[in-house]
């Protein structure tokens, strides 16, 4: 090595780089059973990114993602015939901070909540320490079905 | 290969050995609030190349080998191991090589000048009152006392965040006010460094984050920051890109000094050539690397 060149440039080198991978917890079908067990969906055509299902007793199943820090979440919601959340989640977690998210007691604050609910970090919604942008992410995205039941589904 | 140099990438390799993320940042030269939740630990690495100066040959090439530990989800600390290497050849305006901040006064101003050398450590704390992801604006508060054997400073930084669009769009801004001490032919001289920087950074694939960054530097000689204590002012500019994968990420950033230096004492005006200030270790750009592992 010249002189001009440090040897301790080479260290960044010496890095053993840990392989990136999503980690799949739930399929589609599997998330719908969840929040609706024994129903049947037929899929909505809607001109929309979120997937939508309608639940053969009534209610919706939405299919959705949003940006966690670095990776996209993909996660689901039911919504039921008076559009109160009846479940929340997460079928898709890539990222290695935040996965607390999937944390069933953290998931069951959304349950019963509606448009009309402010659906805020902090105020009805808890955050978790270390998961906060995931945190806020799926609530804003939450949040978000929550209006497209509001606007575009109730009345069908 | 010396035995020193050999210590530094024993040091390098065993620190980023180990597996690999928080307390990131899409910025090589601007901090963000982000900080480690309590209990997360975190190595960097960080490597700047400083080339040229008015002319002949100059790189100095500073690394930094860092721990991270996250004390609350609020709070935040650090130890750095600060290392340099220069090469220096016929640099200075007037042709000769040295003398300058890592180039002795005793070196042959007709030959080239290579060195080695520990320079410092550092321990690093960051308070994060607000959060850019659930206050307003984010706010953290930042200080760095350093301790070398020919250097002692004490740099503290306001660090503002705010994010656009969900967050795909970082803004970070650092007003940072140093004071330091260095020996000079064995005396201690007192200096003063103010130092704006700001980047704005989109995200614009998952994982990646390509942005801009500007720094403006002003030196002052003796303590305090008052007009007639001014040395020099320089301004930096230049693009970043990082890199996020599951339990590492990587950011560089590449700065070059705009021409419009500006010199206050007639020492500092020697040192600008071209519009750019090339006194008191400033360069004509500078190329930031920085990776961090999660553990």
């Amino acid at each position: 090595m010249s002189a001009r060149w440090p040897a301790f440039i080479a260290a960044p080198l010496a890095i053993s780089v840990p392989a990136a991978h999503a980690t799949v917890y739930l399929s589609v079908e599997q998330a719908q059973q969840a929040i609706f067990p024994g129903a049947k969906f037929s899929p909505l055509d809607i001109p929309r990114r979120e997937r939508v299902w309608r639940a053969s007793p009534g209610g919706w199943f939405i299919l959705d993602e949003v940006l966690g820090k670095h990776e996209l979440i993909t996660y689901a919601v039911g919504i039921d015939a008076q559009g109160r959340v009846r479940g929340v989640e997460i079928l898709e977690y890539r990222e290695s901070h935040g996965g607390e998210v999937r944390d069933a007691n953290w998931r069951e604050q959304f349950t019963g909540k509606s448009a009309a609910d402010p659906l805020q970090l902090d105020r009805d919604i808890r955050n978790i320490s270390g998961a906060t942008l995931s945190c806020r992410h799926i609530t804003d995205g939450l949040k978000r079905l929550l209006k497209l039941y509001e606007n575009e589904l109730r009345q069908r | 290969m010396s035995n020193l140099k050999l210590v530094f990438v024993a040091a390098a390799a065993l620190s980023v050995a180990a597996p690999a993320l928080a307390g990131e940042s899409p910025f090589g030269y601007v901090y963000t609030t982000d900080t480690h939740p309590r209990g997360k630990r975190e190595v960097e690495q960080w490597l700047t190349r400083r080339h040229a100066q008015s002319r002949g040959d100059y790189d100095l090439w500073q690394a930094r080998t860092e721990f991270e530990y996250g004390i609350t989800d609020r709070l935040q600390t650090a130890l750095y191991l600060n290392y340099d290497h220069v090469s220096a050849s016929h640099n200075r305006a007037d042709g000769t090589t040295g003398p300058g901040a890592f180039v002795p006064d005793a070196a042959d101003p007709d030959a080239r000048y290579s060195r080695t050398l520990f320079q410092s450590f550092s321990s690093e704390w960051i308070y994060r009152p607000f959060s850019p992801y659930k206050d307003p604006i984010g706010l953290a508060l930042y200080i760095e006392p350093t301790w070398g054997p020919d250097q002692r400073e004490l740099e503290t930084k306001l660090i503002l965040q705010k994010n656009f669009l969900d967050d795909r769009l970082v803004w970070a801004a650092n007003f940072t006010a140093a004071a330091e001490k260095e020996r000079f032919h064995g005396e201690w001289e007192h200096e003063g460094e103010l130092e704006l920087t700001t980047g704005l950074a989109y995200q614009i694939a998952p994982r990646w984050h390509a942005g801009v960054e500007y720094r403006h530097h002003r030196g002052y000689a003796g303590r305090g920051f008052s007009a007639d204590k001014r040395v020099y002012a320089a301004s930096f500019l230049g693009p970043s890109v990082h890199y996020a994968a599951r339990r590492w990420w990587i950011t560089a950033t590449f700065l070059t000094q705009l021409a419009n230096a500006k010199a206050y004492t007639d020492e500092a005006r020697a040192d600008i050539v071209g519009g750019r200030f090339y006194g008191e270790h400033h360069e004509r750009s500078e190329l930031r690397v920085k990776v961090g592992f999660e553990f």
